[in-house]
Order: C-alpha cells, then sequence, then structure tokens
C-alpha cells in the first residue's frame, strides 16, 4: 500500500471512530424519556399561559433543553440488537430514574417546592403514579406546575404499563392472565415488533381513555384545565388533585360518581378494554379477573357502607364507599372522604384491599388480583395434597392452568413482594413513624396508592414526616411500580459491587485460576 | 390338648375382647392426653398441700373427672391398624381441644374465673404454650398454690405433646415442608407412624425432663425459691411463658434471673434432636445446623437493632442492653415472660419506640426453629422464602436457568418449597383474617393486628392495649375465642387444623339429609 492510501486509511478510521455509535439500550431509552418529559413540558408551559404565565419560561426552557438531550441521546446510541434480561431491568430502572430527575429539576427552578429531597419525593410520587404529595395546598401553585404534576402521573402510568408488556414478560413474571403479553420468557422483545405493536395500541388505547376521562369530567362541571388534569390523574391511577380536597372539593354528585367511573377503568386491563372494543365479549366474561375485580369493587363498597354509613342517606353512603373502595382497589389516590378514621376493621380491610391491587395488565399498582387468584389456588391445592398426596392437580386461574414454573415465579414474586413490604415496615418506624403508620404506610407506598392510616392519613403532607421516612416512602415507590425486579436488582448489583471486585482481585492473584486471556476480556 | 402342668405363653394368645373398642385413633389418644392431664392436676393437688392451700379437693375433684372420662376414652377404642393422615390431623386436633377444656376444670372447679370462656382461654393459651393470659393482678392474689402450678404445668403438658408433633409426627406426614427434618427425628426411622412415635417420644420426653430439672436448678441457684424456680421452669422449657406471679419476671427485677431465663429460652425455641444430640455428646452438632446459624445470628442481630432503638430514645445503655436482650430472646423463642416491673417501665415494650417494636413484631411472625415447642413461622421457612426471594432475583440475571435452593448442605427438591411457600402464604392469610375480624370487633389496627401475631405465633403478650404490662382482659369474650383458635391453629403448624376443620364439613356434609 502507498503512503497515500495509507494515510486515507487512517482517515477512513478517524472519520469512523468519530461517528461510531455505542448500542444502549439504556440510554436509548433514557433518551426516549427525555422526549417525552420535554414534549410533556412544553405543553405544560402552554399550559401556564392560560393561567397566570408565570413559570412558563422556565418550563419552556426545561422542556426544551430535556427533548433536546433526548433526541441528542437516541441519535448516539441506539438500539443494540441483543438485549440481556439484566440490562433491559436498568432500562426500566434509568428511564424511570431520568424521568424523575427531570421533574426535580422542574420542580425547584420553578420554585415550587423547597429542598432537594422534597422535590424528588414529588417527583417519584408522581411518576409512580402514587398519592403521596409533600405540596399542602396545591391551590397555591401555578397552572403550569399543576398541569406539569398531573402529567408526571399520566405518563408514569403508562412507563409502568410499558415495563410489564415489554421487559417483564422476557423473565417470565408477568403472569397468567393476559394472552396477549404472554411472550416466551428468556428472549428479548424489547425491541420486537411485537411488542412495540402492543405498546403502540395500549397507548392509543390509554390516550383515547384519558381523552374520554377528561370529556367525561367537562361535562360533569369541571373546567378544561381541572377535566385534563383529574382525567390524567384518574386513569393512571395517580391520585394527585389540584387542590386541597381532592375530589371532594367539587361538592358534585355527578362528579364523584365520574371519579368512581374512571379510577375504576385505571385499574381495569388494557387488554380487556381492547377486547371489549374489538366487540369479543367472550374473552372479556371470560376473564376471571374481571369478575374478581368487580367482585372486590361492588363487596368492599357494600362492607363499608352497611359497617360504616359514611354519609347521610342511603345515596350518599353509596356514593362515598364506591369512592373510597375503587379508590383502594385500583390503588388510585383521590378521596372525598378521610377513612383514616373509619372503624378499624375497615381501615384494615382498605390496607388488605390497597395490598392487593389492581388487575394485571392495567396501570394501577399493587400485588395484582391474578396473582393472588394464582396463589389461592395453589394454596387449595396444597391443602388437598396434604390429604391426598399423591394427588396430581394444577393451579389454575379460573379455567386456565398456570404452569408450574409460572407457579414458582409467583410465589417467588409474593417472596420479594412480603419482603419489601417488611423492610419498609421497619425502615418507616426507624425512621421514627408509629407502627401503624409504619404497616400501612408501607403497604400503601409499595402498591402506589399513597395515603394510608395514622400519621399518612389522606391530605396530610408526607414532609410532616421528616427526611427519612420520605426516603423509604421513595424506595418503596419506585419498587413498587415496576414491578420490584428493575429496583432490586439494580439495588444487589450496587450492593455487591465492592464484593466482585474483592474477588475479581483475589481471582488475579491466583493466576492459576484464571489465564490472562479470559482476566483481559474481563468474563 | 394341654398336658397338665404346660405353661401357657399368655403373650402370644390373642387377647380375650372382653369389651367391644372401637377403631378410632382420635378417642384414643384424647383419652391418653386426659390422663395425662388428671395426673398433672393430681399432682397440683399435691403440690397445694404441701403449700398450704385451700383447693387441694376442688383440685382433686377435676382430676377425677378428666380421670374416668379420660380412662373410659382409652379403654373403649384402639388404634387402628392402618392411619390415614387425616385421621391423624383430626386425632391431633380434638385432643388438644378436649385437653384444653379438661384443662379448664380447675380454674372452674376453685372458682377463680367466672364463666366457662376466661377459663377456657387460659387453659389453651396454657396448652398451646401461648402464655397470653386473662389473670388479672385480683386474680393472682386469689388464686391457690395449686391451681397456679396447675396453670405452669398446662404449659409442661403442652410442650410435651408438641415436642412429638413436631419432631415425630408432622415430619413424617410432611406438614409445611416438614419433611425436611424428617430424618433428625432420634429413633428408629419406621416407614409407619406408630412405632417411630412412641420410640421417638420416649427419647423426647427423657431429654425434656433433664432439660426441666437442669433448669430449675439453676433457677433455685438464683434464688428464688423451690416453688417459683418449678413453675418458672415449666413455662420455661416449653416456651409458653406463664409465670406464677402477677408481674411476670418483673417480680423478681433480677439480673441473674433473666440470664438463666435467655439461656433457657434460647435452648427451648431450639431444636430438640439438637439438644438430644448435644446430651449424648455432640454439642456440635448445633453449630452444624443451619437454622440453628440463622436462628442465633437473626436474634443476635435484633438484640443489637434494639438495644440500638432504646439506647437512641434515651435509655441508659446498659438498661437497654438488657431489656433487648430478655426482650427480643422471649419473643424470638416465643416464650412471652415479661420483664417490666410496671406499665411505662423499661420492659412494658409496647411503650418502646416503634422502630423497636416493628423488630420485636417481625421476631413474633417468624419465631423459633423447627423441631421445637416454640410457634410462630419457624426460622427454617424463614430462611427458605428468603432463598426463594434471593433465588427470584438471581433470575432476572438469567431467566432460563435451573437454580436449585440449598439449606445448608442438602438440595431442596421442588415441592418441599413449594409445600413451605404454601405455609408461609396461608399462615399470612389467617393472620391477616384475623387481624380483619379482630379489628372488625372494635379494637384499634395496632391491637388487633399485633393480638392476632402474636395468638398465631404462640408469643403471649402483644402490642397496643394488650402489651406485657397489660393482659388478655381487654379483648372481649368473642374476641378471646378467635385468638384461642388462633393459637390452636398456629400451635398444630396450621395444616392439621384447618384440614381438621375442612375434614370435619366433609363429614357433616356427607350426613344432610338429601345428598349422596
Amino acid at each position: 500500500m502507498t503512503d497515500r492510501g495509507r494515510a486515507e486509511a487512517a482517515a477512513a478510521l478517524v472519520a469512523g471512530r468519530g461517528q461510531r455509535r455505542f448500542a444502549s439500550a439504556e440510554l436509548n431509552l433514557v433518551g426516549l424519556a427525555l422526549v417525552i418529559c420535554g414534549v410533556a413540558l412544553v405543553v405544560s408551559a402552554a399550559a401556564d399561559l392560560t393561567g397566570g404565565a408565570s413559570d412558563a419560561a422556565v418550563l419552556l426552557g426545561i422542556g426544551i433543553g430535556s427533548a433536546v438531550s433526548g433526541l441528542v441521546l437516541r441519535s448516539r446510541f441506539p438500539l443494540p440488537e441483543r438485549i440481556t434480561p439484566r440490562s433491559s431491568l436498568r432500562t426500566a430502572a434509568a428511564a424511570l430514574g431520568a424521568m424523575i430527575a427531570v421533574s426535580t429539576v422542574v420542580y425547584l427552578a420553578t420554585g415550587a417546592i423547597d429542598g432537594l429531597q422534597s422535590a424528588s419525593i414529588e417527583s417519584t410520587s408522581g411518576f409512580t403514579t402514587t398519592a403521596l404529595s409533600v405540596i399542602g395546598d396545591p391551590e397555591l401553585q401555578p397552572r403550569g406546575v399543576l398541569f406539569w404534576r398531573a402529567s408526571t402521573q399520566w405518563i408514569g402510568g403508562f412507563t409502568a404499563l410499558a415495563t410489564i408488556i415489554a421487559v417483564l414478560p422476557f423473565l417470565g413474571v408477568s403472569g397468567p392472565a393476559d394472552p396477549q403479553t404472554r411472550l416466551p420468557t428468556g428472549v428479548s422483545h424489547l425491541t420486537s415488533g411485537h411488542v412495540r405493536r402492543l405498546l403502540g395500541r395500549y397507548a392509543l388505547l390509554y390516550l383515547i381513555l384519558s381523552l374520554v376521562g377528561a370529556l367525561v369530567f367537562l361535562i360533569g362541571g369541571m373546567g378544561p384545565f381541572d377535566a385534563t388534569t383529574y382525567a390524567f390523574t384518574t386513569i393512571s391511577t395517580g391520585g394527585f388533585a389540584n387542590h386541597d380536597g381532592s375530589f371532594s372539593r367539587f361538592d358534585s354528585e355527578l362528579l364523584e360518581w365520574m371519579g368512581v367511573l374512571g379510577m375504576a377503568l385505571g385499574g381495569l386491563s388494557l387488554s380487556v378494554v381492547w377486547s371489549a372494543l374489538r366487540g369479543h365479549t367472550q374473552r372479556v366474561f371470560g376473564a376471571r379477573e374481571l369478575w374478581a375485580y368487580a367482585g372486590l369493587l361492588v363487596g368492599s363498597t357494600a362492607v363499608i357502607a352497611v359497617v360504616q354509613s359514611p354519609g347521610d342517606g342511603l345515596r350518599e353512603n353509596l356514593r362515598l364507599s364506591a369512592f373510597t373502595a375503587t379508590s383502594a382497589v385500583s390503588s388510585t389516590g383521590h378521596w372525598v372522604t378521610d377513612w383514616s378514621s373509619f372503624e378499624p376493621g375497615l381501615q384494615m380491610m382498605l390496607v388488605l384491599l390497597i395490598g392487593i391491587g389492581a388487575m394485571s395488565g392495567s396501570v394501577g399498582g399493587g400485588f395484582r388480583i391474578v396473582r393472588a387468584m394464582a396463589l389461592f389456588s395453589f394454596l387449595w391445592r396444597e391443602l388437598v395434597t396434604q390429604l391426598q398426596p399423591r394427588l396430581v392437580r394444577s393451579v389454575r386461574v379460573g379455567p386456565e392452568v398456570v404452569s408450574e414454573p409460572m407457579a414458582t415465579r409467583i410465589l417467588g414474586y409474593q417472596a420479594l413482594y412480603v419482603g419489601t413490604a417488611a423492610a419498609g415496615f421497619l425502615g418507616l418506624a426507624a425512621a421514627g413513624t408509629d407502627v401503624v403508620t409504619a404497616l400501612s404506610g408501607s403497604v400503601s407506598a409499595l402498591a402506589t396508592y399513597g395515603p394510608a392510616l395514622g400519621e399518612l392519613g389522606v391530605g396530610e403532607p408526607v414532609s410532616a414526616l421528616g427526611g427519612g421516612a420520605m426516603a423509604v416512602l421513595g424506595f418503596l415507590m419506585f419498587a413498587g411500580r415496576i414491578e420490584l425486579y428493575p429496583l432490586l436488582d439494580g439495588l444487589v448489583w450496587i450492593l455487591f459491587a465492592p464484593l466482585r471486585r474483592v474477588r475479581r482481585a483475589s481471582f488475579s492473584w491466583a493466576p492459576s485460576l484464571r489465564s490472562p486471556a479470559r482476566r483481559r476480556s474481563g468474563t | 390338648m394341654r398336658r397338665p402342668g404346660e405353661r401357657v405363653d399368655t403373650r402370644l394368645a390373642p387377647p380375650v375382647q372382653r369389651v367391644p373398642r372401637i377403631d378410632s385413633v382420635w378417642v384414643h389418644m384424647a383419652g391418653l392426653s386426659l390422663v395425662f392431664a388428671a395426673a398433672g392436676m393430681g399432682l397440683s393437688a399435691v403440690v397445694d398441700l404441701v403449700e398450704h392451700g385451700h383447693s387441694t379437693l376442688d383440685l382433686l375433684a377435676a382430676a377425677a373427672v378428666t380421670a374416668v372420662v379420660g380412662a373410659a376414652m382409652r379403654r373403649f377404642s384402639r388404634i387402628p391398624a392402618e392411619l390415614s393422615p387425616g385421621a391423624v390431623f383430626v386425632a391431633v386436633c380434638i385432643s388438644w381441644v378436649l385437653t384444653s377444656v379438661a384443662g379448664a376444670l380447675p380454674y372452674l372447679t376453685t372458682g377463680l374465673l367466672d364463666g366457662l370462656e376466661p377459663a377456657l382461654f387460659e387453659s389453651v393459651s396454657g396448652f398451646t404454650c401461648t402464655g397470653s393470659s386473662v389473670f388479672t393482678a385480683e386474680n393472682f392474689a386469689d388464686a391457690t398454690p395449686g391451681v397456679l402450678f396447675w396453670r405452669q404445668m398446662t404449659q409442661w403438658f403442652g410442650g410435651m405433646g408438641i415436642i412429638v408433633l413436631a419432631v415425630a409426627v408432622l415430619p413424617f406426614l410432611g406438614v409445611g415442608g416438614l419433611e425436611l427434618i424428617r430424618a433428625e427425628a432420634p429413633g428408629p426411622t419406621s416407614d409407619r407412624l406408630a412405632p417411630r412415635v412412641s420410640e421417638t417420644a420416649k427419647r423426647l420426653w427423657a431429654v425434656y425432663l433433664v432439660f426441666t430439672v437442669a433448669s430449675i436448678i439453676a433457677l433455685l441457684l438464683t434464688g428464688i425459691g423451690w416453688f417459683d424456680s418449678a413453675g418458672l421452669a415449666l413455662a420455661l422449657v416449653s416456651t409458653g411463658g406463664f409465670a406464677p406471679e402477677a408481674a411476670s419476671i418483673g417480680t423478681y427485677d433480677s439480673v441473674a434471673v433473666e440470664l438463666v431465663l435467655v439461656v433457657g429460652m434460647i435452648i427451648g425455641g431450639a431444636s430438640f434432636t439438637l439438644l438430644y444430640a448435644a446430651l449424648r455428646g455432640r454439642p456440635l452438632d448445633y453449630l452444624r445446623n443451619a437454622e440453628f446459624r440463622g436462628y442465633i445470628l437473626a436474634m443476635a442481630l435484633g438484640m443489637g437493632l434494639v438495644a440500638l432503638f432504646l439506647a437512641g430514645s434515651g435509655m441508659a445503655p446498659g438498661e437497654s442492653l438488657r431489656m433487648a436482650v430478655f426482650n427480643v430472646a422471649t419473643l424470638a423463642t416465643s416464650t412471652g415472660f415479661g420483664n417490666a416491673t410496671g406499665a411505662g417501665s423499661p420492659g412494658d415494650f409496647a411503650e418502646w419506640v416503634p422502630a423497636a417494636q416493628v423488630v420485636l413484631v417481625l421476631f413474633m411472625w417468624v419465631g423459633g426453629m423447627t423441631g421445637s415447642t416454640s410457634g410462630g413461622m419457624k426460622v427454617l421457612r424463614a430462611q427458605v422464602m428468603a432463598r426463594v426471594a434471593w433465588r427470584e432475583l438471581r433470575r432476572a440475571e438469567r431467566p432460563r436457568a435451573v437454580l436449585p435452593l440449598k439449606q445448608g448442605r442438602d438440595v431442596l427438591a421442588e415441592d418441599v418449597v413449594g409445600r413451605i411457600a404454601g405455609f408461609v402464604l396461608l399462615y399470612i392469610v389467617i393472620v391477616l383474617a384475623a387481624t380483619l375480624a379482630l379489628t372488625l370487633a372494635g379494637n384499634d389496627v395496632l391491637t388487633g393486628f399485633s393480638g392476632a401475631v402474636s395468638a398465631m405465633g404462640n408469643m403471649g403478650p402483644a402490642l397496643g392495649e394488650a402489651g406485657p404490662a397489660s393482659s388478655f382482659a381487654v379483648y372481649s369474650a368473642a374476641e378471646r375465642m378467635i385468638l384461642a383458635a388462633l393459637m390452636l391453629v398456629g400451635r398444630l403448624e396450621v395444616f392439621p387444623t384447618v384440614l381438621t376443620v375442612v375434614i370435619i364439613g366433609r363429614w357433616i356434609a356427607r350426613r344432610v339429609p338429601g345428598r349422596a
């Protein structure tokens, strides 16, 4: 090769290196999250213009900044061909974390919330669709901030659903309910066409439901701004409110019933909604989980109405009971009456309902009804085989058989869920809350409901509990919203990093154990 | 034709059936338990006589009634050759219930407690080694030595039943994954339940007796008198937690007594097979057992945490360490002694900082080791569940990996893991359901929740209004019956009781007219 040819080749290499794009699912999807936040912030800025327009410039600035950095990330880091399971978990956690970071900056820059910790808790609460707020009186906040606050929940709801659809099936833990999201395990679906189609379909549904919600609230008597934001926080089972008294503020029977409907829709599996829209009645009414969901809603409403009778007269009783029960089962957190002053038995019942949570495949949180049903079937089998040890029987949800590996995974998930709740229980108490607050708060935050008993009663700003408790709650919300795995996996990875380093070091001292070639490759 | 002078080996001759006997394991077993109980009442009467009490005759009357009923049941029944698991479960449950009913008699004949319900509660709490009490300070003042001794005795008898159940019977039937410790039982590894149980029981009861005598001597050395020493030892080795004094261990306010009790409780909450091995000259078996290591480690960690929390709340460091060690030991072994000298005193953990209380509640859930007299979910199951959770996280990295679980050096079979998970699940469901029932009955959430956890784990004291310086008289009669039922359910490792209900329900359903 001539000198000239060599120089050309070197130049090409340099140019090539300059343009080389490192594939990274984490950074690519963080970029996507940032773009989404940017768009939402720009819309929030527009919403701010309809009010005092005090923060429009700040919101717009952060929005554009976020969107641009997101676009840069996406262009620099394309999605890789293959995504490892751990990397897809990290992607989910990183995307949620990035959005929380943007939101924290928004609250601090607009001056809506003082202090880094409070701002980040408000953001975490938003993106995890939990209704724990540090803002005492939201009515004092400018419109742009309120709109952004509602948007965080709306985005957060879909992020959670996307995690369930795109990341978890891959691990084989999505639950037995939804045939459409049940995909072969161990294969990456994050970028597959099927998952993209599903996500697109559900995004469309989510949008339609939110629009319908906004329209309904508008007809019910809210202003356009309130209608939009309340639809955001209701359909996403979020629970942030623009007013001090949540739904009770409107003092409108019609609106409260509409709220019940909205929350019930939020806790409904989107696959059921899709089937209903497509006219597949067989599939809709064949879903046992739907019946269980409806049963929980109606049953708990009836129990509250009979035992507590929170209102005057049958109609008010029913309305308040239905609202409280639906809010709990769908893990929303809107409220019209202070259930932490109900009869102790009902308090306990509501905490249990919150813990069980909504349907799988919905944007609601909690352990999920279908998993609970599978566990009960498993339990019954254990009881029966104790009497007839040779009996062969499968775990079922309704007519559907849950495979043995799936049943084991659900048991594992249950162990993780209970363990995390217990850790939260201890953590909250160690941070200084009383025992009842710690117990109910841990369950409620993990199920992304929000308010709880004792010091965490409805309408109480969470900042009153102090920094330690807020940190624990933030952790629980984050873990609960993306089905535990991403966060816990990340946590274990970080905690064991020093240990791994020690191990690696000890291996490198002993050359006989590890060949230099393998050490270089870093395996 | 028998020649004159020839001896007939009567042992080989078939027994002459003078009385018709029914083939029923539950009648036979309950009869046997009642005879034991009657013997205990007789012993209490003797104690009463020696201590110059005035209820000797009342106790003897109760003993006579119990003995007659028990002997009759035993006489007219026999254990069938074939035992189904269901029959064993029913027998165990019914024996426990009937013995508890008989155990209530002394409280009634001496007129100490008014009405059947408090007496029954006290008796169930005794025979399940729980230690929750409806006794008020006046009851303690009125009680004769004989009744107080009987109260301690119920726990000792309960413990006797439990070690056999926990080491020989339930592992044999694979209840809640207990087959893991099946091979550890001292005695023949027979394929049939009955010979195995009787052999194992003899060895375990010998260990139990040695442990009791050793405890009595150790307590005597602390100088608390023979009556209290014997009484406390009976409740100590059975991890029961009744005390013959109104203020429980707070009466003595002595570090020496507490130390002896802590050591005794830790041994009592550990597996009796390990104690058997230790007495046979293999004390290191304790350290080789993975469950024991977890048990000790968790307890040490809990003691440290509670001491820290207490010291952080302003208690003197020495005092907080003493309180932490005693109370964590008493709850981690499900004993339930209290060292509170009065309401609000340092030992009254219902008044501690919430964080320390939460640690105690978590210990109440878990309880002691399998194969011991302690209650709760058991350390072994908690360990396995923690491993299940850990495996679940490791699967995140390799979703299709086959990851076997290990306990110590043993690989756990998946069906055993399933049984353990099923047990834990059932345990949680029952505690939550009971909490719901107790709170719907009007208790506040803390009292209801901790009461349910405490009763299910056979602890004794709870939090809230039913703390160690208070008594279970704060619950209403109906609530106490729920708690007593929970104690039985927890005591018999959950499955047998639940299945007994199922079996009896089916039996009744079969006899409902109009059904095939």
